[in-house]
């Protein structure tokens, strides 16, 4: 029996304590999270995190040890008691890949999930997704024919062509480089805004999370380490893993913290906590050159395209010149340095504090 | 909405996995029967006859039985080896005029049985035969003791015979892994200043030794399961032994202790094989180009062209013209109604056998990936054992419980008022049959393996995403990617039912032939001549195969 949607529910998909096991192996522990109807969730860690795991699981591909997955306010697994198989979830599903039939025409593979509409109505859906990826004249050719980007946006149309009210997606945009790859970004965006869709994807790519998504998940270690829209994660990011992940900045550990606060020039809190972690955003870290020995030296300087990027070196004790932590400050203007240049730092904004 | 999901299809699953089962454990069985007949003698009560035959063989020429098959294997391996390495690296690494020719025409040699190619052999090397004829005319010698020329009729003779025979097997994985190794690895020995010469014997040669392996126990195999060869000359092995128990002595008992002791020899082997093999693992260099060709000078090519050429002459060509001008001379003889009605036997139980073969592989493959767990995984493997089964010891492990199941039958009609039926499971076509199936399981499985192993699991997914149901999806995805697959599995499986003489020999029933049988009668009465039509045959199904590579390979 297909899903079926119940009256306005405020969440797409509910998942409440799911653990994964497979090979011996824990893959995800008790992942819990939601996604409100209509929106556009990213699910973003490293390799090996549990991102695909999970988003499996939501599709019914992989079937849990324990919790449970609602979708649309219908439980579709809990603990092993209620387990609706794959074809019942009424779920589109975008692979890395796009397994795309590599036997059938563009059209019968649009068509093969429309088996219960008649032979009229399935033609006209298959045409209607088409043109909605603006591939109309596609019908009847192989995948092999059509290029990358072509075959992404069949496959597009093939999750699409059941009207699913959630769509998931397993690094859709890792095949496709530069331009193409966000014009796509952009036009799947607004399709499933349009059309109300809710969306799960899954990348390693904080840019493609910066801006596809909705809310960004950061997933470390089979659990969410932090949810939220991508730029509170990537401005306040809640931890140590979730920082470094995202690279949102110099960090120095409260061991080392005096060394360092001694030498950025800024008011500091005097009332420190035992343990944690202080964020310096390298843009709010300005760098000038020091007649006097101050421990920080300019190790290179880099143009990123938006800015330059300065890699610095801070000595953290007097006495032991190997005792060093590199961070790095960024400039809109190039500032007059060389490489090996004593320099002194200043710090304009309040560093983010960080619990471990 | 709870959905509940013990529906259909896993009442589907069980049936299946059920059903599977079954047809696992009946493939077992032979291996079974011959362990539990073997070891009756040690069960036997007083008062029953004891049959000691085998103890009485074990006092006397057993050993030397041993000692001959282990004798044809080495000496087969050394020849096979000889014929194989030089020839798979210059087809891999040099780039020549005719290469495309020559690396196919190399594999030629597979087509042809060996045994047939020792009788053709020994009727032109026997003292009566056109060599020595011609030598003693020319150098005017009047007696054997005159001169010293080859025996063909010894263990050189027959190991040769076989090597001519089964180095391909050792020639094909090769070439194929010197051309898929990454040119990487002999560009950075040729960096640091190896001459050609080391980087093949410390590079090439090592990183191909998996191959090397394969291919050696393989051409082991096929040796130590030989019958047709080691008859004709008359060397007594495990397997001719084998034979004799049970066809001139009447002792199952026996024939299944030897073929218990063949099998400890294939085991063995395969476990020599892997061992030599695990290590080698993690040396599969990935990644890089496959090595580019170099140009051959006018030297080298003509040597490799004279050597290959020597090797395929004798292996394939000669023979070759030898049947053609035996099926012209004793044409009347040849073209008789005996070659067409066997011909139609033959086809009728490889066609059954290739097509039953066919449909366990996708059956056990499919269940496979529907459900990979472990004991489907085994299933699998299982269902595959029987191809490591030498055909002679396949035979007596298929006899005992087909025997005692015609036993049985019997019995019950008789108990159910009716006249005997004579044996109906181990005295017809259903004997040969189940041999073949289970013997030739293990290359249909491959073949199908290989495809699914090809297909991504995720077209199964988005397949099963898209609200199709595991039989849309293996009716609509997996039978028509898979068709290749399945063409050349019930191919490859008829080819060798056509071919096999061992099983046939102590399986066929009475008073009927398959080309193999037929052939090889002729062959061992010394009139292979009257028989050569039923030999090109074979030779003509044979070489199926090898087209079909060839143009796989050029379509890759």
């Amino acid at each position: 029996m297909p899903l079926t949607v119940n009256n306005q529910p405020n969440n797409a998909v509910e998942l409440v304590n799911i653990q994964v096991n497979l090979n011996n192996t824990t893959i995800l522990k008790n992942l819990t999270f939601n996604l409100e109807a209509g929106e556009i969730l990213c699910l973003l860690g490293p390799s090996g995190c549990g991102k695909t795991t999970a988003l499996k699981t939501i599709a019914g591909l992989i079937t849990p040890q324990t919790g449970q997955v609602d979708l649309f306010g219908n439980v579709v697994f809990s603990d092993r008691r209620i387990n609706v198989n794959a074809d019942q979830r009424s779920i589109g599903f975008i692979f890395q890949d796009y397994a795309l039939f590599p036997h059938m025409t563009i059209e019968q593979n649009i068509g093969y999930g429309l088996s219960e509409l008649s032979k009229k109505e399935k033609q006209q859906r298959i045409e209607e997704t088409l043109s909605l990826v603006e591939l109309p004249d596609t019908l009847k050719r192989y995948p092999h024919e059509l290029s990358g980007g072509q075959q992404q946006r069949i496959a597009v149309a093939r999750a699409l062509a059941p009207k699913p009210q959630l769509i998931l997606m397993d690094e859709p945009f890792s095949n496709i480089d530069g331009q193409v790859k966000r014009r796509m970004m952009a036009d799947l965006r607004k399709l499933l805004k349009k059309h109300n869709i809710s969306c799960i994807f899954v990348t390693h790519a904080k840019e493609e999370a910066f801006a596809f998504a909705d809310k960004t998940a950061v997933m470390v270690s089979g659990t969410i380490a932090q949810l939220d829209s991508p730029a509170t994660v990537y401005n306040h990011p809640k931890n140590l893993a979730v920082a470094e992940f995202m690279e949102s900045g110099n960090l120095a550990s409260l061991l080392h913290c005096q060394q360092v606060l001694d030498k950025v020039n800024h008011q500091w809190p005097k009332d420190l906590d035992n343990s944690g972690y202080w964020l310096f955003k390298p843009q709010y870290l300005k760098v000038t050159r020091s007649q006097q020995n101050t421990g920080i030296t300019l190790l290179d300087t880099t143009y990123i395209g938006r800015a330059y990027q300065y890699d610095i070196s801070i000595q953290l004790d007097k006495n032991n010149p190997t005792q060093l932590i590199t961070w790095k400050a960024e400039s809109e203007h190039p500032f007059d340095l060389s490489i090996g240049d004593n320099l002194s730092l200043e710090y304009s904004q309040s560093p983010h504090w960080l619990l471990i | 909405m709870n959905v509940k999901t013990k529906t259909s299809p896993q009442i589907a699953g069980f049936v299946m996995s059920i059903s599977t089962a079954i047809i696992c454990l009946i493939m077992l069985l032979p291996i079974a029967a011959l362990i539990i007949e073997s070891s009756s003698g040690l069960f036997s009560t007083a008062g029953e006859e004891f049959d000691t035959t085998f103890n009485d063989l074990a006092d006397t020429v057993l050993l030397q039985y041993i000692q001959n098959s282990l004798i044809i294997v080495s000496q087969t391996l050394i020849f096979a080896c000889l014929f194989a390495v030089a020839p798979a690296w210059w087809c891999a690494h040099y780039d020549f005029s005719g290469r495309k020719y020559l690396q196919w025409m190399m594999v030629f040699p597979l087509a042809i049985p060996a045994y047939i190619s020792a009788y053709i052999y020994t009727d032109a090397l026997d003292y009566a035969g056109p060599i020595q004829t011609s030598l003693r005319a020319l150098f005017h010698w009047a007696s054997p003791q005159d001169y010293w020329f080859f025996d063909i009729r010894s263990h050189w003779g027959a190991s040769l015979m076989l090597a001519l025979a089964l180095y391909p097997y050792i020639f094909l994985l090769l070439r194929n892994a010197f051309e898929q190794r990454s040119q990487n690895l002999p560009q950075a020995a040729q960096i640091l200043g190896a001459s050609e010469r080391k980087i093949f014997w410390t590079i090439h040669l090592p990183l191909a030794r998996p191959a090397l392996a394969i291919g050696c126990t393989l051409v082991a195999m096929e040796a130590l399961a030989d019958y047709g060869t080691v008859q004709l000359f008359a060397i007594s092995t495990l397997t001719t032994a084998i034979y004799d128990s049970w066809l001139v002595y009447g002792s199952l008992a026996s024939a299944a202790k030897i073929s218990c002791l063949t099998l400890l020899f294939v085991i063995a082997l395969v476990i020599i094989e892997k061992n030599s093999r695990k290590k080698q693992q993690h040396f599969d260099s990935r990644g890089g180009k496959p090595s580019s060709k170099i140009n051959a000078t006018k030297t080298k090519t003509a040597i490799i062209w004279l050597v290959c050429g020597l090797i395929f002459s004798l292996g394939f060509l000669f023979p070759l013209i030898t049947l053609l001008s035996y099926c012209l001379d004793y044409w009347p003889e040849n073209m008789n109604d005996n070659i067409i009605t066997h011909s139609q036997s033959t086809f009728f139980l490889a066609l059954s056998a290739a097509l039953i073969t066919t449909l366990l592989a996708i059956l056990f493959n499919s269940q496979q990936r529907f459900s990979p767990i472990a004991s489907n995984q085994a299933k699998l493997s299982l269902s595959s054992l029987g191809y490591a089964i030498p055909g002679t010891v396949l035979a007596i492990g298929i006899l005992i419980p087909l025997s005692q199941l015609d036993i049985w039958s019997n019995h019950f009609i008789q108990w159910l008022g009716f006249e005997k039926v004579g044996l109906i499971f181990s005295g017809t076509s259903f004997a040969l049959i189940l041999a073949f199936v289970i013997r030739f399981a293990a290359i249909s499985n491959g073949s199908i393996q290989a495809a699914y192993k090809k297909m991504p699991t995720n077209l199964d997914d988005a397949s099963s995403l898209l609200k199709a149901s595991r039989l849309k999806t293996f009716t609509h995805i997996h039978l028509p990617l898979m068709r290749p697959a399945i063409i050349s599995a019930f191919l490859l499986v008829f080819i060798e039912c056509v071919k096999e003489l061992p099983a046939s020999l102590l399986l066929r029933p009475f008073d009927f032939e398959t080309l193999a049988t037929y052939v090889y009668q002729f062959a061992s009465d010394e009139q292979l001549e009257h028989a050569a039509s039923g030999a090109l045959l074979i030779i003509i199904v044979s070489l199926i195969p090898i087209l079909l590579l060839s143009r796989s390979q050029k379509m890759q």
